[in-house]
C-alpha cells in the first residue's frame, strides 16, 4: 500500500474547536436566551433527485425516460424516472444495458447548463425564505437560522418550504441540520432529519454511508478493505492514522460535519434583470408620441434601480410593429446611471434616429447590466466635478445621436510609417506620447499625387517649393504595407506642407499640412 | 442698475474703448493680440474664421489658445475636421490629445447639433467646427450656446460666406499671400476693424532651400 506522508500541523483541529467553543460561550453569555444559541446555525439541505429530468421538462411517468451522459468512451445513465426504474434501469449502468432491459426507453442527453439554470430559478424563488442560499450540484442549501422568528418558528418555516419544494419538484428530500455539511449529507442520503442542536448531529450522521464523504474510487476501495461502512466507523478510527491513509481533507470534512471546523459557503446572488412592457392603446407612427410611454417605463426602471441599490449600464428599447416588425435600439451609457432625466434624454435621442414603416403597437424596456450604486462624492467648492459629470453626459449624447464610431479620441502610436503613427481610440484614453519633430498638424486621409508640369511641381496653380532636410522613412516590410519614401517640407504659397517622393515610383505626393 | 454694472455688459458699444477686457484668451501672436479688443480670442463667444480653402484652415492660428485653455475642462471638441488631426504633430506642439474628442459628422444638421450641445455643455474648453455653410439663425443659436457655456467657439468657414450677415462676436478673414498670412477683421464687437494684420509662425514659415525659378526642379534634389 502506498503510504501518504503527511505531517500533522503543530496545531491540530482540536484546538480550533476549543477556540470556537470559547467564542460560543462568550456570545451565549451576552445574547438572549432563545431556544437555540445565536451561534447555532440551521441549515436546510434540499436534495432534488430528478433534477436532470426536470430541467429537460420530462416529468411525465407515462413512458420510461432516462438521462445519460458520456463516460469513458461509453454512455452512462445519470437518472431514470420511476417507470424506467420499475423495468430495472438504474443510475450508473451503461446506456446499452439499459436499452436491453427496457427497449421502450427514451434516452435524453444530459444538459448541465439547463440543470444549473433550473437550480438558479429555484434558488431565486427560495429567496423569500432566506437570503443565504448556496447552490449545490443537485440541490440547494438554505441557511434559515435568521428567518425562523419571522415565519413563526422552525417547524412552520420548514413546513412551508417543504410544501413549496414538493410542488416544484419530484420527490425531493429536505433535512434540517445545524451544519451545512451534515445537512447536505443527510439530504443526499434521503434522511429527512430535524436536528437543531449540535450535540445531536452525531447520532444522526453515524449511520450514514461513509462512501458519501469519499469521492475518490481508490480511497473508496481502501475504505471497503478497512471494513468501514458508515460515518460512525470513520469517526471511531484514530485521527492521525485516518489522515495518513486518506489525506488531511477527510479530517476537515468530518470536523465540518460535526461543526468543529468553520465551513463557509458561497452565497448565491440572483441575476438582476428588468423587463417591462407597455402595450400602446393605438398604433403609433410618430415616434414623438411614444415619449410619454418611454417616460413611464423609465420611472418604473428608476424605482427598480433604487429598490435594488444599483445603477444601469445599458438599456435596450424593443419596439414591436403592427405587422410584426421588431426594432431593437440599445442605449449605451458612458458610465452607469440612475438619473431618470438623463436616461429620458438619451432614450429620446436614440428613438429620434429610428425610421419606422410599421406602426408601433408595443414598447418594451429591457435592462440586464447593472452595477452597485456608488454615490458620487462631490466637493463643496470645486467646480471641476460638475464639469466631469457634464463631460460624461455630453459624450453620451454625442455618441447616442451620431453613433459610437463617429465620436472618438485620437492618440499617437509608435510606428515609423506616418499612416500608422496614430489611431482612433476611446475618448479620454491616453496613448503613447511620442511626439514627432517636423510632423504636420493635419494628415490627408490618403496621399494626394502632385503633378509635374514643365519640370516644376505644382499644386493647382501654385508652385511648390521644396525645403528643409530630407527624412527617409523605409519601414513596414514585415506586414505587407511597406513604404520607401523621402519626406520633405515644402511651401505652397504661404502654406507649409509635408510632401514625399516615393522611392519606387519616383512620384511626388502631398501628405500633410502644417 | 448702476452705471458700472451697465458698462460691464458686453453688448454695449462704447466707441473705441474695449468692452470685454479680461474675458479673453491670448492668441499667442502679438500683432493679433494688439488688435483684438480683449487682447485675445473672446471667450464665451463665437469666432468665425473665413478661409479660401477649408482644407487649408490655419489650425496653428488658434493652437496657442487651444493649448492654453485645454486643462480647464474635461474635453475639447473638434467637429467635422477637413483632414485627420495628426497626433504626433499635435503632441509636438504641446497639445494633450487625450482631451480631444473628434466628431465625424456628415451633414450640416449633425455638425450644428453637436456644436450646440458641446458649446452649451460647460464641459468643453473649446469647440472648433468646420462647416460648409452656416445660416444666420443657426449662427445666433450657436452664439447664445457659447455664451451660456462660457466656451471658446471657433468656426472655420469657406470665404464664400463673405457676403452673408453674421452674428458672431468676431469675424475674421484669412488671406494667404506670399509674405505670409494676412488677417482682415470683418466684424469685431467692441473694437475697430483692422485690416492686413500679418501673422507668422513656425508653422507658416519655411526656410526654403532653393527659391526662384529653379526651385522645383528635380535635378537639384538628391
Amino acid at each position: 500500500m502506498k503510504q501518504v506522508r503527511w505531517n500533522p500541523s503543530p496545531e491540530p483541529a482540536g484546538s480550533v474547536h476549543e477556540r470556537l467553543t470559547v467564542i460560543e460561550a462568550d456570545l451565549s453569555g451576552c445574547g438572549d436566551t432563545a431556544a437555540t444559541t445565536p451561534t447555532d446555525e440551521l441549515w436546510l439541505g434540499i436534495y432534488l433527485p430528478f433534477l436532470a429530468l426536470e430541467s429537460l421538462h420530462e416529468t411525465s411517468l407515462q413512458k420510461p425516460i432516462a438521462v445519460f451522459e458520456h463516460h469513458k468512451q461509453g454512455q452512462r445513465i445519470v437518472i431514470a424516472n420511476r417507470t424506467a426504474q420499475k423495468n430495472g434501469v438504474r443510475a450508473g449502468m451503461s446506456l446499452t444495458a439499459a436499452r436491453t432491459l427496457d427497449p421502450g426507453l427514451s434516452a435524453l442527453f444530459r444538459n448541465q447548463s439547463l440543470e444549473r439554470g433550473r437550480l438558479r430559478q429555484l434558488a431565486a424563488a427560495a429567496g423569500r425564505w432566506t437570503p443565504d442560499i448556496t447552490l449545490l450540484d443537485d440541490g440547494l442549501l438554505l441557511n434559515i437560522s435568521g428567518s425562523t422568528r419571522l415565519f413563526g418558528g422552525i417547524d412552520q418555516l420548514v413546513e412551508r418550504i417543504q410544501r413549496w419544494i414538493c410542488a416544484e419538484s419530484m420527490d425531493p428530500c429536505i433535512s434540517l441540520m445545524p451544519t451545512a455539511a451534515s445537512a447536505r449529507l443527510c439530504a443526499r442520503a434521503r434522511k429527512a432529519s430535524r436536528v437543531t442542536s449540535r450535540q445531536n448531529i452525531l447520532p444522526v450522521v453515524r449511520s450514514l454511508s461513509a462512501s458519501a464523504l469519499i469521492t475518490d474510487i481508490k480511497n473508496q476501495r481502501l475504505l471497503m478493505q478497512l471494513g468501514t461502512r458508515t460515518v460512525g466507523d470513520l469517526l471511531r478510527l484514530p485521527r492521525d492514522g485516518l489522515a495518513r491513509r486518506f489525506g488531511p481533507d477527510l479530517l476537515i470534512q468530518l470536523d465540518r460535519l460535526l461543526g468543529h471546523f468553520p465551513d463557509p459557503q458561497v452565497v448565491f446572488k440572483p441575476m438582476l434583470r428588468f423587463r417591462k412592457v407597455c402595450a400602446l392603446d393605438a398604433e403609433v407612427i410618430d415616434i414623438a408620441l411614444l415619449y410619454p410611454a418611454v417616460r413611464h417605463l423609465l420611472k418604473t426602471l428608476s424605482a427598480y434601480l433604487s429598490a435594488h441599490h444599483i445603477m444601469v449600464e445599458k438599456l435596450q428599447w424593443r419596439l414591436t410593429g403592427e405587422r410584426g416588425a421588431c426594432y431593437r435600439l440599445p442605449v449605451h451609457l458612458a458610465k452607469p446611471h440612475r438619473d431618470i432625466d438623463e436616461l429620458d434624454r438619451l432614450s429620446q435621442l436614440t428613438l429620434e434616429s429610428l425610421k419606422i414603416n410599421d406602426p408601433i403597437v408595443r414598447l418594451e424596456l429591457y435592462a440586464n447590466r447593472f452595477t452597485p450604486w456608488a454615490p458620487i462624492n462631490k466637493a463643496l467648492f470645486d467646480a471641476t466635478n460638475t464639469g466631469c459629470t457634464n463631460g460624461h453626459s455630453l459624450l453620451e449624447r454625442l455618441q447616442t445621436r451620431l453613433g459610437r464610431h463617429a465620436v472618438h479620441g485620437i492618440q499617437a502610436q509608435t510606428d515609423h510609417r506616418p499612416e500608422n503613427a496614430w489611431r482612433r481610440c476611446k475618448p479620454g484614453e491616453i496613448g503613447s506620447l511620442c511626439a514627432g519633430r517636423n510632423r504636420p498638424l493635419w494628415l490627408l486621409p490618403s496621399p494626394k499625387p502632385i503633378h509635374m508640369r514643365d519640370g516644376q511641381l505644382r499644386v493647382g496653380h501654385q508652385h511648390l517649393f521644396i525645403g528643409g532636410p530630407c527624412e527617409r522613412i523605409c519601414s513596414g516590410w514585415w506586414d505587407s504595407q511597406p513604404i520607401r519614401r523621402d519626406y520633405y517640407q515644402a511651401s505652397i504659397g504661404s502654406l507649409r506642407a509635408w510632401v514625399f517622393r516615393d522611392l519606387d515610383s519616383g512620384c511626388w505626393h502631398l501628405h500633410g499640412i502644417f | 442698475m448702476t452705471l458700472d454694472a451697465c458698462l460691464q455688459r458686453q453688448d454695449i458699444w462704447r466707441g473705441k474703448k474695449t468692452s470685454y477686457a479680461g474675458n479673453a484668451i491670448a492668441t499667442g501672436f502679438a500683432a493679433l493680440d494688439h488688435c483684438l479688443p480683449g487682447k485675445g480670442w473672446p471667450r464665451g463667444a463665437l469666432t468665425e474664421i473665413l478661409v479660401e480653402n477649408i482644407i487649408r484652415s490655419p489650425l496653428w492660428l488658434i493652437l496657442p489658445a487651444l493649448k492654453h485653455v485645454l486643462a480647464s475642462r474635461p474635453w475639447q471638441v473638434w467637429i467635422a475636421p477637413p483632414a485627420l488631426p495628426y497626433p504626433p504633430g499635435l503632441i509636438y506642439s504641446g497639445l494633450d490629445v487625450s482631451k480631444i474628442i473628434v466628431v465625424e459628422a456628415e451633414n450640416d444638421a449633425d455638425i450644428l447639433w453637436s456644436a450646440e450641445q458641446s458649446l452649451r455643455s460647460n464641459a468643453c474648453s473649446a469647440v472648433i467646427f468646420w462647416s460648409g455653410s452656416l445660416k444666420t439663425a443657426s449662427m445666433r443659436r450657436l452664439q447664445l450656446a457659447a455664451e451660456s457655456g462660457d466656451t471658446l467657439g471657433v468656426c472655420f468657414q469657406s470665404d464664400k460666406a463673405l457676403r452673408q450677415h453674421s452674428l458672431a462676436t468676431l469675424r475674421i478673414r484669412c488671406r494667404e499671400t506670399l509674405a505670409g498670412l494676412k488677417i482682415d477683421f470683418l466684424k469685431c464687437r467692441g473694437g475697430p476693424l483692422y485690416q492686413d494684420i500679418s501673422v507668422t509662425s513656425e508653422f507658416s514659415k519655411l526656410n526654403v532651400l532653393n527659391t526662384g525659378d529653379e526651385a522645383g526642379s528635380l535635378e537639384s534634389l538628391p
